[in-house]
């Protein structure tokens, strides 16, 4: 039944094309839906409890994203740089977008200067004078709402705020608004030395078209090392045209899925392309090489028939590519419960598009190579050992694991301490910013704005009282001032705002301009009196209408998530302490919960990796019928993610949204190797009881597809590297670095690991093909439960004999016994040893046994056991079932104690034949009982 | 009779213009037309004014978007030397009580502001004359030379196109400063006042920036007919589009009486001890012959 889905593709061949047309034609009309969604919100989760309060925080004191329009001139302060900056200002005002323009045209100035206190615009107009100039530029200096926000320290720097109404109906808003400010900006350029915007609509807009330079980038680049993968391991075109197809198709399908589901394309899936073609070939790479194993191999039946080779591709390679697309699957599903919309919209893409790739590698490989499959592969021809890097590098794995099995599981064993303290050192950090490489124009000029203002990076400390006007009061203005000397004192936040800062500016200026006086008056009604020199629009980000609120506004340029975080942290605690029990506190921002979120990462970092641990160790229990099997399917993955983390940490790579998903992804993909190895191992376990010779010709076998597939990868996900984005870029980097480790892991530690230990594989217990009345009759199986007899069949080894075959020769000494499954043996005693003459002793049939007793003791055979039509008889040797006793201590006992009873029956037929003087030599078959 | 019947004729047709059309109006130029304005509506000598200021921002709706509402009293005297006394007090809210504002302008336009703020402890601060160009007076949306009135002889005026709104007939008379000392203070490159045709009171104002930008619109309303040409307008409406804001006076009460804007109280002494509002005192006795009080709506 089983095969009989996998080979759907090469039976019904017409009826998969028509499926698969039907299905790509119904993607290809999802895609025109297919948004993009370059937003922060997708970088805050959903279950942040600071949310609601930000939305209403936001609401009320505006937006803290604001776009920065960045002027740098040593000139500045002259008649006609303050002109050109007219001009740029009143274009800016211009645009429909933008709501409200502030620069030092706009702003409002409070002064006290000869006697008379001036309340007015900064700049109400370009200076006609230099001297009007130089009056203003004293004005903004002196003024520490401007000096930070407005203009640098020197003079030299100022900004223009520019705040922006979002339509977010419309997916090219920001690419237009960026482009609309740079159109304005562009005229200025020539009268300022430097002059550049940064803020959302720029950074989301450079997202986007970083985004789509990476699909346009990215996909051919995959493609690329995909077919010079496949033609370097294959060394056929043919090959290579196939993983594309298959990709291909999983791609738009995938992207047809995103579009008719609204999950939006983000940086992180528009990586999809080359994941689907890096992952989904290796898929194509196993099968193609069991193909090309059937149709150029030994097998005669098959060998040179396109059909019986597919055939013999399904039979070899379905369940394992049934099982590892399951487990490549789960290792991106395990994202689907991120908190991060980012994460989470690229986890159901990703493993979406990993299962329908398995679909469609199932429904496409087996159809086209039925119709189109080249007849020979030279690389195929014969079994060729390795040979080149591969060869030297599976020698010395042999060598290492064989001479320094314990030095090197040490070695392992140290060098994943020593990876995990690094790891210990891993930092988070979730900055939109940092997803741009270092050397993108955006994060210079981001760091440029930092030194000569302040950071664009904006959050606020909110302060709510029920008392009516509470902000009226100084002590409650008094706090604020001390929030801000707290702040000060942790030197990592670049400027502050609130309204004891306007209060104190007018306090200062109504004493004649006296620093002393920057402070809070002593009566509530002179704050109140103060205040009256402010517009509404002055106060708007710092007090509340009713004044029951006040805002601090912090602006800062810290990346590093976890550093912002520990003093956020330490923030919200002196706000606390200083606010009092009267006063609510919230320190809220978008940038704080973007960063917040960070946090989450490693712990959903942690918890999906444990999930997906967890699930792999279930799937792999079951695989190899004991836990056992599924530890020892775990451990050589755990080492290459131990190692990667480490790596991480000693690199100073920090945790982000990209390589937050390494691990969990490179477990998924790293695991086929482990099931390909195990499995290969097992089927080589039943042909030799030299368990360590199975290990050897395992690794032999699977070392050239394991170390050419996971290549294929490493150069996969290396092509991520070229990517816009750093996050993808160390994603590329780590996953491939991942991949070399699971190599050395997979071929150094896994062989070290499975010559200790001997598994049976599920499928091969439901795939045996025994029939169910040799089982249930023979008494080698009395007592035991179906499933149980066929495991303990999977234990013993197989032999197929053909008719005139000596199972058991007369005089040779032997520790087997025999079960017939299937076919006819004769038992004839030879008189003498060399003589001619013998007498039939016994016919057996299946279900019977023989040979049990040079089983239990040493001794010359007997009789000759000949087949006298074609046999398959299992073969239970006593060195092999003694090993098997330590792994499968209740199948192994179980079936000695039928031994024992089988032998007991003998032994009191042979009594009774004794007495009946009808003895037989011992070990042969009385065969008139038979 | 033909005689008779030829001026009889005459006076018909002259009635039949004169009803149609206000004598002269078609001829009028801008500065014509403000001559009827000043001297139809011409600054009352002595008023005395008590109003409500309504600040009101752009956000929210309804309700929410009152932020401010402030309460005061405004004393106006117009001198016979062509000298102007404003002083202005606040009421409330409480906090504020007290607050005041002294401004002198004399004959020549040149105007001296006084900022008295009671918690400051008689502390008084000249403030920059008009408060400072493009300043905003207490955070409202009018600069002290909106709410201060106009020397004529320091703009010119220039009629525009005629306008009709609302079936409302308009003068559209562009305003621009004149002397040096108006180009120096004012923070308006130009303003453009339109004007009914039916009672020649400033409807709407417009107000633009040097470089001719626009920056806000004053517009009255409520208006009444006090005696004869005279209108006042009740409310007084400001417009800051750039701002998100609004600034509303409303006039509670107003009265036309030298006995409520008595010469002696335009000092600092008296704004600093009788600045807090008596209704036992206020309004002061009528003395006989004062001009007619206009009843609040």
């Amino acid at each position: 039944m089983f095969q009989r889905i996998l080979s759907f593709g090469a039976r019904r061949r017409l009826a998969s094309l028509i499926f698969l047309l039907v299905c790509s034609c119904a993607a290809a009309t999802g895609l025109p839906r297919l948004a993009v969604d370059t937003g922060f919100n997708s970088l805050i989760s959903d279950t942040h409890p600071d949310k609601a309060v930000y939305d209403r925080v936001s609401k009320e004191f505006g937006s803290d994203n604001a776009t920065i329009v960045f002027l740098r001139d040593p000139e500045l302060w002259s008649v006609g740089k303050l002109a050109a900056l007219d001009r740029l200002h009143r274009r800016l005002e211009k645009l429909p977008f933008v709501e409200r323009v502030e620069s030092l045209f706009s702003l409002q100035s409070i002064r006290e200067a000869e006697g008379e206190l001036a309340a007015q615009a900064l700049l109400p107009e370009v200076p006609k004078e230099q001297a009007e100039v130089e009056r203003a530029r004293d004005d903004a200096l002196a003024n520490p709402l401007f000096v930070g926000n407005f203009i640098s320290k020197d003079g030299a720097a100022t900004a223009i705020n520019l705040t922006v109404r979002e339509d977010r109906a419309d997916d090219n808003f920001d690419r237009k608004a960026t482009d609309a400010i740079e159109a304005a900006l562009s005229p200025a350029r020539g009268d300022f030395e430097q002059l550049f915007q940064v803020g959302p609509p720029r950074i989301n807009a450079e997202l986007k078209s970083s985004l789509f330079d990476d699909l346009i980038l990215l996909g051919p680049l995959s493609t690329l090392a995909l077919t010079l993968s496949i033609l370097l391991f294959f060394r056929s075109g043919f090959a290579a045209l196939i993983p594309l197809i298959t990709a291909s198709l999983s791609i738009l399908w995938t992207f047809g899925m995103m579009g008719h589901a609204g999950i939006p394309l983000n940086i992180l899936s528009a990586m999809l392309p080359s994941l689907i073609l890096v992952i989904g070939s290796t898929e194509d790479a196993h099968m193609l090489a069991a193909y090309f194993q059937g149709v150029s191999g030994e097998d005669e039946e098959v060998a040179g028939d396109r059909k019986k080779a597919v055939g013999f591709m399904l039979r070899h390679m379905g369940v394992p590519l049934v099982l590892t697309v399951l487990t490549t699957g789960l290792g991106f599903a395990s994202n689907l419960f991120s908190d991060i919309g980012l994460i989470r919209d690229f986890a159901l893409a990703s493993t979406f598009a990993i299962f329908i790739n398995g679909v469609i590698t199932l429904l496409v490989v087996p159809m086209i190579l039925a119709t189109f499959g080249p007849l020979s592969n030279k690389l195929f021809a014969a079994h060729a050992k390795s040979k080149g890097m591969t060869g030297a590098l599976v020698r010395f794995f042999d060598y290492a694991a064989t001479h320094f099995s314990g030095l090197t599981l040490a070695v392992t064993g140290g060098l994943c301490l020593f990876f995990l303290y690094f790891a210990a050192q891993l930092y988070v950090t979730n900055d939109p910013l940092s997803y741009f490489r270092t050397d993108h124009p955006l994060v210079a000029q981001t760091h440029r704005v930092h030194r000569d203002l302040a950071g664009i990076k904006v959050f606020y400390i909110t302060l709510e009282s029920d008392r009516e006007k509470a902000f009226q009061l100084p002590e409650n203005l008094e706090k604020l001032r001390k929030i801000k000397k707290f702040l000060d004192s942790q030197k990592v936040f670049d400027k502050s705002l609130s309204v004891a800062d306007h209060i104190g500016l007018v306090n200062r200026e109504f004493h004649g301009g006296n620093p002393y006086y920057d402070r809070i008056p002593a009566s509530r009604e002179l704050a109140a009196q103060y205040l009256m020199f402010f517009h509404r629009r002055d106060l708007e980000k710092v007090l509340s209408r009713d004044l029951k609120r006040a805002n601090i506004v912090v602006r800062h340029n810290i990346t590093d998530s976890h550093t912002l975080n520990r003093y956020v942290s330490e923030l919200k605690k002196a706000v606390n302490e200083i606010a009092g029990s009267e006063i609510r506190t919230h320190v809220v921002g978008e940038n704080l919960m973007v960063n917040r979120s960070a946090e989450t990462l490693l712990v959903a970092q942690v918890e999906s990796l444990g999930l997906l641990l967890f699930i792999i160790f279930l799937m792999m229990s079951a695989m190899f019928t004991s836990f056992k099997g599924g530890l020892i399917a775990l451990i050589p993955n755990l080492v290459p993610i131990t190692l990667m983390f480490g790596f991480m940490g000693l690199a100073g790579i920090p945790l982000n949204p990209g390589t937050a998903m390494v691990a969990v992804i490179a477990v998924g993909i790293a695991i086929d190797d482990t099931i390909h190895l195990l499995s290969r191992y097992n089927e080589l376990c039943r042909r030799t009881s030299d368990y360590a010779e199975a290990v050897r010709q395992t690794v032999h076998e699977e070392a050239a597809p394991v170390i050419s597939t996971s290549l294929a990868l490493v150069l996969g996900f290396g092509m991520l590297l070229f990517s816009n984005f750093n996050i993808v870029a160390q994603f590329g980097a780590l996953s491939a670095a991942t991949m070399l480790f699971a190599i050395i892991s997979d071929l150094l530690i896994t062989p070290i690991i499975i010559s200790r230990v001997r598994l049976v594989g599920l499928s091969q217990i439901l795939e045996m093909d025994v029939s169910r009345k040799v089982l249930e009759e023979s008494p080698l199986f009395q007592d035991m439960s179906y499933y149980q007899a066929r495991k303990a069949v999977l234990i013993s080894k197989l032999g197929e004999y053909r008719t005139g075959d000596v199972l058991v020769e007369q005089g040779t000494s032997g520790r087997s016994m025999y079960l017939i499954l299937s076919g006819r043996v004769e038992v004839h005693r030879r008189e003498e040893a060399g003589g001619e003459g013998s007498i039939h002793l016994a016919t057996l049939e299946s279900g019977e046994i023989f040979g049990e007793i040079g089983y239990i003791q040493e001794s010359e055979r007997t009789a000759d056991v000949v087949a006298v039509e074609p046999v398959q008889a299992l073969i239970f040797n006593y060195e092999k079932l003694k090993k098997d006793l330590k792994f499968f201590p209740n199948t192994v006992a179980k079936l000695n104690f039928n031994i024992s009873r089988i032998l007991g029956e003998r032994l009191a037929e042979v009594v009774g034949g004794l007495k009946a003087n009808k003895i037989s030599a011992k070990g042969a078959w009385p065969d008139e009982e038979k | 009779m033909t005689f008779f019947s030829h001026s009889l004729r005459a006076i018909l047709f002259l009635i039949a213009v004169l009803t149609v059309v206000p004598v002269g109006a078609l001829e009028l130029d801008g500065a014509g037309v403000m001559e009827e304005v000043f001297q139809r509506h011409r600054i009352a000598p002595y008023v005395y004014e008590e109003q409500t200021m309504v600040l009101l921002d752009g956000r929210g709706d309804g309700e929410e978007r009152t932020r401010d509402v402030r309460h005061l009293r405004r004393y106006t005297r117009a001198n016979g030397d062509g000298s102007l006394k404003h002083m202005m007090i606040f009421d409330r809210p409480e906090e504020i009580r007290g607050s005041g504002f002294l401004i002198h302008k004399s004959p020549d336009g040149e105007a001296r502001a006084t900022l008295y703020l009671p918690a400051l402890k008689k502390k008084f601060q000249s403030v920059a004359q008009g408060g400072g160009r493009g300043g905003r007076f207490m955070g409202t949306d009018f600069a002290l030379e909106d709410l201060v009135g106009e020397d004529p002889a320091a703009f010119r005026y220039v009629r525009a196109e005629d306008l009709q709104s609302d079936e409302i007939d308009y003068f559209v008379i562009d305003v621009f400063p004149q002397t040096e000392r108006a180009k120096r203070m004012s923070a308006y490159g130009r303003r453009r006042h339109l004007v009914r045709r039916d009672n020649f009171y400033i409807a709407r104002t417009d107000y633009f920036d040097r470089s001719d930008r626009f920056v806000k619109t004053r517009t009255h309303h409520n208006m009444k007919q006090v005696k004869g040409d005279l209108w006042r307008a009740e409310s007084i409406l400001m417009d800051h589009p750039g701002a998100n804001h609004k600034s509303l006076i409303r006039v509670e009460r107003r009265v036309f009486s030298p006995a409520y804007v008595p010469d002696h109280i335009f000092t600092r002494a008296w704004l600093a001890q009788n600045r807090l509002y008596d209704p036992d005192r206020l309004p002061p006795p009528s003395p006989p012959g004062s001009a007619a009080r206009v009843p609040a709506e």
